[in-house]
C-alpha cells in the first residue's frame, strides 16, 4: 500500500525518539565562524509574537478615523503625546513610551502560503538557499546563551513538534521547538514507572547505539544528533519551567486565553535565559466580518503584549531583549461585501521594542486614506538590519558560511532604518 | 394553516427595479412610517435620505454629524424625527423632513463605543440602544435624556420591544437573549440561541444579528448563523423562532451552505412570511421569503452582499443595501485610473404585488 506523503497532525508531535531522530536525518550545515562569541557578555533575546493571517493595521497600529476606508472605530492617544492608535489597543497605548511603530512596511507577497516564510526569512535575495526563519538566524548568531536550554522555542496552539525547516541551510540543529498549547513535549519527562537506574541503563545502551550509527554518518549528523540530546536532557532539568502554576494576578493581566497563557509562558522562557521565543496566534485572516472579527483579536493581543512589554520593563529586561510583533501582512483598506478586510501587503505595520531600539517613535507614515505609503518604504529586508543592528549584529560585516560560499545575513539591497535604532 | 407556496409565489412574486448605484457602503436602511422617506446610515458617518414617493427614488441632502459608520437609523412613529446611532457612541435625532435639518438633541457619548442595536417602542415613547459598552441605554426619545442603563455583559447586537410595549429584548454576540422588563431594567427570562456563537480559537464569532416580532406578538423570530469558522467568518445563515409563551426556540430557516453567514436583517410582510435577507462570502448572499412552517422559502433570489432590508409600511416594495460585483481581492488592485477604488453599496428595489 503507498503511505500519502501529506502530513498529519500527529505527525507534528514531539516525542523524544523523533526529536533525536529529526536532527540527525537532516542535512547540516557547518556556518560561519560563531558570532555568538562576541556577543555572549550582553546576552541578547528576542521574543517575535507572530500573529498569523495578518492583523489589521487600521484596527491596530495605524488608524484612520472618519475616512473612506476607516471603518468604526475611534483612536485613543497614547503616552507619547501626538501618537494615537485604536481604541482597541488601550493597554498598549499606555506603554508606547516603550514602543517603536513602523507604518511604511511595503512588502513582496499577498498570499499567506508565501508570504508567511518569504516575512520570517527576510526575503533575501535568491542565493540558491533556503534561509533560515529569523529564529533560526538569531540562534546561529547568538548562540543559546548560558541558559543551556534550547535556543529556538516556539509557543503555539495545537501541536507541537520540532521544527527543522526553520533552519534553513544553516540546517535542523538551527529548527523550532514548537510547545503545542505550551505544553511540553510528549514522552521528555521520565515515565514514573521507570527507575532512575533503569532509565541509565537505558541511556547507556542509547550511547552503545549511537556509537555504531556513528561510524556510518557523517559528522555534522552525529554532531545535530548530540546537541538535540543535550537540550533534551536540559529541559528535563527544568520542569518547572512547564510546571510551577502562575499568579493569579498575572493570568488576569495576561487573559486567560491561548494568547494569554503562551505570552505568560513565553515571559518564563525569556527569564530562563532562551534566546529566541517564538509566540504564534492563528485566526487573524478576517477576510469576513473584519470588525467585529479584529474587534475580538486586537483587544486579547493588546492585553498580553502590554502586560509583556510592562513586565519586561519592570525586570530590566527590555535592555536585552528585543520585541517584535507583527504578521505576514496588513489588511486591506478597502472593505469587502462580506464586511471584511483583505490581504494588504502595500502599506502595513508592525511593533518593535527593546534592546537597540528607539523608544516612543513612529516611523514612516501611510497617506491619508491609508492605501499606501508616503514616505520611504521599507520591506522587511529593511527591518531584518535593523533588528540585527539592535542585537548588536553588523548584516552588513556579518556572513553566513554555507560549506565555503558566503552569504548576506539579510537582503543586500536592504538597509537597517536608522530612525529605528538607538 | 401554512398557505401553499405556489399560491403566496404567485401572489407576492417580486418585482426588480434597476438598481440605483451609491458612491458609499451602507450599514442601515428604514422606511418611514408613512413610506415616503428612506433613510440609510452610511461607512462614513452621515444619514442619507431619498424620497421614496419618486419614481425612481430621488435622493434629498445627507444628514451630516456623525463619526465613524452610522450603524443603525430608525423612524420614530409620529413620522416627524429620525434617530441615528454612530459607531463612536453617538445617538442622534432629526427633524427629517425638514430642509436642511439640524438635530433636535445629539448625546455623543450615549454609550462608551459602537453602537450596535437601536429600537423605538410602538408607542414612541422609550428608545432603546445597545452597544460594544456591553449596555442598553434607555432614553427619552423626545429630549434624548437617559433613563435607565441595563447591564448586558455582552455585545448587544440587536434589540426589539414587543408589540405590547412592556418588554424589551436583546440579542447579544454570545447568542443570549433577554427579555427585559422595561419598567423594572430586570431580566424577566433569557432565551437560548447559542448555536449562533463560536469560539474559534481567539475570536469571538457570531451572535444574533437581528429581530423580528410577528405582529400579534406570539412569535419572535432571532437571525444570525450556525459558525463555523472565524477568520473567513463561514457560517450557515439560520432563523429560529421563539414561542413568546413559552420562550421555546424552534429552527424556521437553515440555510444551505456555510457560505451563506449571517441573517442580517427580517421583515415581516402582511401575508404571512418573513423577509430575510443573507450576508454571504463577497459576491454570494440572498433575498429569501419564508413562509413559517415550510421546510424552505417559497423564493430566493441572489444579492451580492446585502446588509440591510428596508420594507415599505404597506408592503409593497422591499429595497436592499447590498454591494458591488467583485468587491474582494487581495493586494494592489487598482481602477481605470490608476486609483484605489472603494466599494459601494447599490440599492436593490423590489416592487412587491399587493
Amino acid at each position: 500500500m503507498l503511505r500519502s506523503n501529506l502530513c498529519t497532525p500527529a505527525d507534528h508531535h514531539l516525542s523524544r525518539r523523533q526529536w533525536f531522530g529529526t536532527a540527525a536525518g537532516a542535512a547540516f550545515t557547518v556556518a560561519a565562524p560563531s558570532f555568538a562569541q562576541t556577543v555572549k557578555k550582553k546576552h541578547k533575546q528576542v521574543l517575535f509574537v507572530w500573529l498569523d493571517g495578518g492583523m489589521s493595521q487600521l484596527e491596530s497600529w495605524d488608524p484612520k478615523p472618519n475616512t473612506q476606508f476607516g471603518g468604526p472605530f475611534r483612536t485613543i492617544q497614547t503616552s507619547v503625546p501626538g501618537i494615537h492608535v485604536s481604541e482597541l489597543c488601550p493597554k498598549s497605548a499606555k506603554v508606547m513610551h516603550h514602543l517603536a511603530l513602523v507604518r511604511s512596511l511595503c512588502t513582496q507577497d499577498n498570499s499567506h502560503s508565501a508570504g508567511v516564510e518569504r516575512i520570517q526569512r527576510g526575503d533575501p535575495k535568491n542565493r540558491g538557499v533556503t534561509y533560515p526563519f529569523f529564529g533560526g538566524a538569531v540562534s546561529k548568531l547568538l548562540g543559546n546563551g548560558d541558559s543551556g536550554l534550547p535556543p529556538y522555542i516556539w509557543i503555539k496552539p495545537m501541536s507541537g513538534g520540532f521544527i527543522p525547516k526553520d533552519g534553513g541551510f544553516l540546517g535542523p540543529k538551527y529548527g523550532a521547538l514548537a510547545l503545542g498549547d505550551g505544553k511540553p513535549p510528549e514522552n521528555l519527562l521520565r515515565p514514573a514507572t521507570m527507575s532512575v537506574a533503569e532509565d541509565l541503563e537505558r541511556n547507556d545502551l542509547r550511547n552503545l547505539v549511537d556509537k555504531r550509527y556513528a561510524e556510518r554518518r557523517s559528522k555534522e549528523n552525529i554532531e545535530a544528533t548530540k546537541y538535540v540530546f543535550d537540550m533534551a536532557a536540559q529541559l528535563q532539568k527544568r520542569r518547572d519551567l512547564f510546571e510551577a502554576p502562575f499568579a493569579p494576578k498575572d493570568q488576569e493581566r495576561y487573559g486567560t486565553h491561548d494568547l494569554g497563557r503562551h505570552m505568560l509562558l513565553a515571559r518564563r522562557m525569556l527569564e530562563a535565559g532562551v534566546t529566541f521565543v517564538k509566540v504564534n496566534s492563528y485566526g487573524w485572516d478576517t477576510h469576513g466580518d473584519n470588525f467585529n472579527g479584529q474587534g475580538s483579536l486586537v483587544p486579547q493581543f493588546d492585553q498580553a503584549f502590554a502586560a509583556m512589554i510592562e513586565d519586561l520593563h519592570e525586570r530590566g529586561m527590555l535592555d536585552n531583549v528585543l520585541v517584535i510583533a507583527m504578521s505576514e501582512f496588513g489588511r486591506t483598506p478597502r472593505i469587502n461585501g462580506h464586511i471584511g478586510r483583505d490581504h494588504w501587503p502595500e502599506a502595513w505595520s508592525l511593533v518593535t521594542a527593546g534592546t537597540g531600539i528607539q523608544k516612543g517613535v513612529v516611523v514612516g507614515k501611510t497617506n491619508d486614506k491609508g492605501t499606501f505609503v508616503a514616505s520611504e518604504e521599507h520591506d522587511i529586508g529593511h527591518m531584518f538590519h535593523t533588528w540585527f543592528k539592535a542585537l548588536g549584529i553588523d548584516p552588513k560585516a556579518t556572513e553566513y558560511d554555507n560549506e565555503g560560499q558566503p552569504l548576506p545575513i539579510a537582503h543586500d539591497g536592504c538597509k537597517a532604518v536608522k530612525e529605528l535604532l538607538l | 394553516m401554512p398557505t401553499d407556496p405556489k399560491a403566496l409565489l404567485a401572489k407576492y412574486q417580486p418585482k426588480a427595479a434597476k438598481p440605483i448605484s451609491l458612491d458609499q457602503q451602507l450599514c442601515a436602511l428604514r422606511f418611514s412610517p408613512d413610506g415616503k422617506t428612506l433613510a440609510a446610515g452610511s461607512f462614513e458617518g452621515s444619514v442619507r435620505l431619498w424620497d421614496a414617493s419618486a419614481n425612481p427614488i430621488a435622493e434629498s441632502p445627507a444628514l451630516k454629524g456623525h463619526n465613524g459608520w452610522v450603524q443603525r437609523v430608525a423612524f420614530h412613529p409620529d413620522g416627524k424625527r429620525l434617530i441615528s446611532a454612530d459607531s463612536w457612541g453617538q445617538v442622534m435625532c432629526w427633524p427629517f423632513t425638514e430642509k436642511d435639518a439640524k438635530p433636535v438633541w445629539s448625546v455623543p457619548n450615549a454609550h462608551d463605543s459602537w453602537v450596535y442595536s437601536l429600537a423605538i417602542s410602538k408607542d414612541g415613547k422609550v428608545l432603546a440602544t445597545g452597544g460594544r459598552d456591553k449596555t442598553i441605554r434607555i432614553t427619552n426619545p423626545i429630549d434624548g435624556k437617559k433613563l435607565n442603563v441595563f447591564n448586558v455583559g455582552e455585545h448587544v447586537l440587536t434589540l426589539a420591544f414587543h408589540p405590547d410595549g412592556k418588554s424589551l429584548v436583546s440579542g447579544d454576540l454570545k447568542g443570549q437573549i433577554k427579555q427585559w422588563d422595561l419598567a423594572t431594567g430586570k431580566v424577566v427570562r433569557e432565551m437560548d440561541a447559542k448555536e449562533m456563537f463560536l469560539r474559534d480559537r481567539i475570536q469571538d464569532v457570531g451572535g444574533v444579528r437581528c429581530f423580528e416580532f410577528s405582529p400579534d406578538g406570539k412569535s419572535l423570530f432571532a437571525g444570525g448563523s450556525l459558525p463555523k469558522s472565524g477568520g473567513f467568518v463561514q457560517g450557515i445563515s439560520l432563523i429560529l423562532s421563539f414561542d413568546w409563551a413559552t420562550g421555546k426556540g424552534t429552527q424556521l430557516y437553515k440555510g444551505a451552505t456555510e457560505n451563506e453567514g449571517y441573517v442580517y436583517d427580517m421583515a415581516w410582510h402582511s401575508g404571512g412570511f418573513l423577509i430575510g435577507i443573507t450576508s454571504g462570502q463577497p459576491g454570494q448572499g440572498k433575498l429569501f421569503f419564508q413562509q413559517p412552517g415550510d421546510a424552505v422559502p417559497f423564493y430566493t433570489q441572489a444579492i451580492p452582499n446585502p446588509h440591510s432590508l428596508a420594507m415599505h409600511p404597506e408592503g409593497k416594495r422591499i429595497v436592499l443595501a447590498a454591494t458591488n460585483a467583485n468587491s474582494s481581492g487581495n493586494g494592489r488592485a487598482l481602477g481605470k485610473n490608476k486609483e484605489y477604488p472603494g466599494n459601494f453599496s447599490p440599492l436593490h428595489v423590489f416592487d412587491l404585488p399587493a
